[in-house]
């Protein structure tokens, strides 16, 4: 019920595109970006059904997300989550000294929470504010 | 601040107090002493031709960057770019002497230049760094006590690296010369140990004096 | 009931790099709503309708007070703005990519008045690339010479498919060429990715690369490029035979161009895999042409770079603070300045860090005033002290932007601003003029 040393890639998608166009604090924002696709053969290890909600953990942060299974695979121990609010709680924000943090490429685990919820945009980006 | 100074040689200056956020400290310095006890921000010493500075803490990023001569010791850590070239410029440190105890940060002796004719040999010495230590090295020489990560040495054209501990992960083009009991540097300065000799990087090259030794 | 329309044609999509300049957008006349986008691929389609008025978009100036943003004019929310801005001791300019180049000119001014930190987007997108390319310099060529010329095409870390739609079909894949009259048969299409992207399944040739390990396969590249034997047999993932059958493939091609995007400036090593990749380039011209093109990402995010580079000598990363601008990403870049927590205020212009910025930055972000020069709804606008409701560049007011090849194209006006919405450069300029008033010059 859960998976580790994944590798996290973030990114475009184009569904991600149309959905920040179409309004950011949307639910299609939501499905579009709150979402974290899996090889396959690692998905089938997770043992649940496509959209469950998976915690997804980085030495960064943790957030919660829909699972689902990628088009754009095999890429079996990399997980990929596309870019957007989401993402960002789970990346490595050390830049190195050039400016540009690491977006790509942070060590992950994953869990199955099934009770869990995935936050709208506005309502994760809110809880930095009240920290 | 205390007493009456004639001649920048004999200008001693010592900093107590916390300094970790004030930047470029002894910047283009030509003669003289600092001291600071404390942590030190960015560009300590950066473009300085003489003299010494002690940093009896960490450094921040870019420490001793560009530096013409002189020497720069820090007793603790320093962070990333420690003697290297500013952004655009493709020669870096030319000669002059960095001492760190601890780690260094990425990309340390960024471009550095030697110069054999006026006989200036940019030199540092650390306790451990981290990636793409001497990228772009031009004959600058870099001694490492510890372990280095991954891409030391990417693109060097000439030079020597000489590290006493481990490396995460070797470069692809750097090839295997032969085993050797002990390193000449081109200050004089002699290494003993057991070292295996790559020859890199041979991006640049075919046929290259860049040297990689990296404990046996 | 007859609906009357009126049809803009030839307009510049304000989405992506690649701002394609072909669209056809009819407009309702009597309502002024975009009823239909022609040749548009579904991200600036959507851009061109989310510009209808809807519930999230802004109409009126607002303010935050007690939590709540209320409705105010235009003369109050901009003496707020500048109010802010004139007591900040380090305020952040940031943003600057999803506008016009007049628009970022002003920027500029607002800049070194207040003594600010000036960023664009590019320094979390292609911010590495300048870096790279100020180390070592790069052969850059147009779109238009890629569409007609080019035989070989790497994408190396982009999916296009994905993030610039119509670049695959315009310039570099399926268009025909005045020398590549055959469209994609006459194209041989290279894709180097950890992922088996879109782009990749489309391509000639697959090569997969372990995660943030692409400048070792790029400098073995170039170590056999050399002619060197390697001690290796295989490279991040990649066999040794197949990098010297690509190494063939490379020589032997009549004109290359290697397209870069995300994956080489958002991993580790960030400016170094575009440093690697701009050598490989320029040592492959000893046998052939061989081209490098960064993909990017806004579609106006080259033109933020020229417009600050000529009026600054800097692409991105400004510091005003002496008076003077002063340049070092990685000191004066924006999510480094915000996570040590040196930023006082800041001035979002059409841009959305509260989404894009890694969490423990957008925290500090939050901490401090917030303006915010936005038409829509964001996770930044949502928190901000003060919201300006911007006209959409390219689509409610006119201007110029620069596509990712440095090709600057006019963007049109399709329909009148809604509400009581300015444009980017109007509300600076005003913005400006109150900053005036305060400072007493």
């Amino acid at each position: 019920m859960s998976l580790d040393n994944l590798i996290l890639l973030t990114g475009r998608t184009i569904s991600q595109g149309v959905a920040l166009e179409g309004g950011k604090a949307s639910r299609e924002n939501v499905r579009a970006c709150g979402i974290c696709t899996f090889d396959a053969d690692d998905f089938k290890k997770l043992d649940c059904l496509v959209g469950t909600p998976v915690k997804v953990i980085t030495d960064y942060g943790e957030v919660v997300l829909y699972s689902t299974i990628t088009e754009e695979g095999p890429h079996q121990g990399i997980i990929f989550i596309p870019m957007g609010p989401w993402a960002n709680q789970l990346v490595n924000p050390s830049s190195q000294g050039c400016g540009t943090p690491t977006y790509k490429g942070m060590k992950a685990k994953v869990e199955v929470v099934k009770s869990g919820k995935v936050l709208g945009a506005i309502e994760l980006i809110g809880r930095l504010k009240e920290a | 601040m205390s007493g009456k100074s004639t001649d920048v040689a004999d200008t001693k200056i010592i900093i107590d107090g916390d300094v970790s956020n004030v930047k470029r400290i002894g910047e283009n310095m030509t003669a003289g002493e600092i001291v600071i006890n404390s942590d030190v921000g960015m560009h300590i010493g950066n473009h300085m031709s003489g003299g010494k500075i002690t940093v009896n803490g960490n450094a921040d990023d870019w420490a001793g960057a560009m530096l013409q001569g002189g020497e720069l010791e820090i007793t603790g850590d320093a962070g990333h770019y420690v003697g290297s070239a500013y952004r655009g410029y493709w020669q870096g440190m030319k000669n002059g002497t960095i001492k760190v105890k601890g780690r260094v940060g990425v990309e340390s002796m960024l471009w550095a230049k030697s110069s054999k004719p006026s006989n200036k040999w940019p030199t540092l010495y650390c306790g451990s760094a981290d990636s793409f230590l001497g990228i772009h090295n031009h004959g600058g020489t870099i001694v490492v006590e510890g372990d280095v990560d991954r891409c030391v040495g990417a693109d060097q054209a000439w030079g020597n690296i000489v590290i006493k501990g481990k490396v995460s992960r070797l470069l692809p083009s750097y090839k295997k010369v032969g085993e050797v009991k002990e390193v000449q540097l081109p200050n004089g300065e002699v290494i003993k140990g057991k070292f295996i000799e790559y020859s890199g990087d041979h991006t640049i090259k075919k046929e290259t004096n860049g040297r990689l030794y990296i404990a046996a | 009931m007859v609906v009357k329309i009126r049809t803009v044609k030839d307009v510049s999509c304000p989405f992506c790099g690649t701002l394609c300049d072909d669209l056809e957008i009819d407009v309702d006349i009597k309502t002024d709503l975009v009823v239909e986008v022609r040749n548009g691929c579904q991200i600036g389609t959507r851009k061109y309708f989310s510009s209808n008025p809807s519930d999230h978009r802004y109409m009126k100036p607002l303010i935050k007070v007690n939590g709540e943003h209320k409705e105010v004019s235009w003369d109050e929310a901009l003496d707020k703005a500048a109010d802010i801005l004139v007591n900040a001791q380090r305020p952040l300019l940031y943003g600057f990519s999803s506008t016009e180049c007049e628009a970022q000119s002003r920027g500029v001014e607002l800049a070194e008045m207040l003594n600010a930190i000036l960023d664009n987007t590019a320094s979390v997108c292609h911010g590495p690339s300048l870096l790279a390319i100020q180390d070592v310099g790069a052969s850059l060529a147009t779109l238009g010479e890629i569409k007609n010329r080019a035989d070989t095409i790497i994408f190396w870390g982009s999916n296009p498919v994905h993030a610039h739609p119509r670049h695959l079909s315009r310039y570099s894949d399926f268009i025909r060429g005045y020398f590549r009259t055959d469209g994609r048969n006459d194209r041989n299409i290279i894709v180097i990715d950890p992922r088996y992207t879109h782009t990749a399944q489309i391509a000639d040739k697959y090569i997969k690369v372990n995660p943030s390990e692409d400048y070792e396969l790029i400098q073995a590249i170039r170590a056999v490029l050399r002619g060197s034997e390697l001690d290796v047999k295989e490279v991040s993932g990649v066999p040794m035979d197949d990098i010297k059958e690509l190494v063939e493939e490379l020589k032997s091609c009549n004109f290359g161009v290697v397209f870069f995007g995300m994956g080489l400036t958002q991993s580790l090593a960030h400016h170094r895999n575009v440093d690697t990749a701009i050598r490989l380039v320029a040592e492959l011209n000893d046998y052939t042409k061989f081209l490098l093109i960064p993909m990017r990402g806004h579609y106006n995010v080259a033109g933020a770079n020229q417009v600050f580079t000529w009026n600054t000598g800097y692409p991105y990363s400004i510091d005003f603070s002496r008076g003077y601008p002063r340049y070092n990403p990685g000191e004066f870049s924006s999510v480094e300045l915000l996570l040590r927590d040196e930023v006082d205020a800041s001035l979002i212009v059409a841009s959305d860090p509260g989404s894009n910025f890694p969490a423990a930055s957008v925290k500090n972000l939050f901490k401090h005033p917030l303006i915010s020069i936005e038409p829509h709804k964001t996770p930044t606008s949502a928190f901000a002290d003060v919201i300006l409701p911007a006209a959409i560049a390219g689509i409610e007011c006119e201007g110029t932007a620069y596509r990712m090849d440095g090709v600057p194209l006019r963007l049109r006006k399709v329909k009148d601003p809604p509400g009581d919405t300015l444009s980017d450069k109007e509300i600076l300029e005003r913005l400006i003029e109150k900053v005036k008033e305060k400072l007493g010059e």
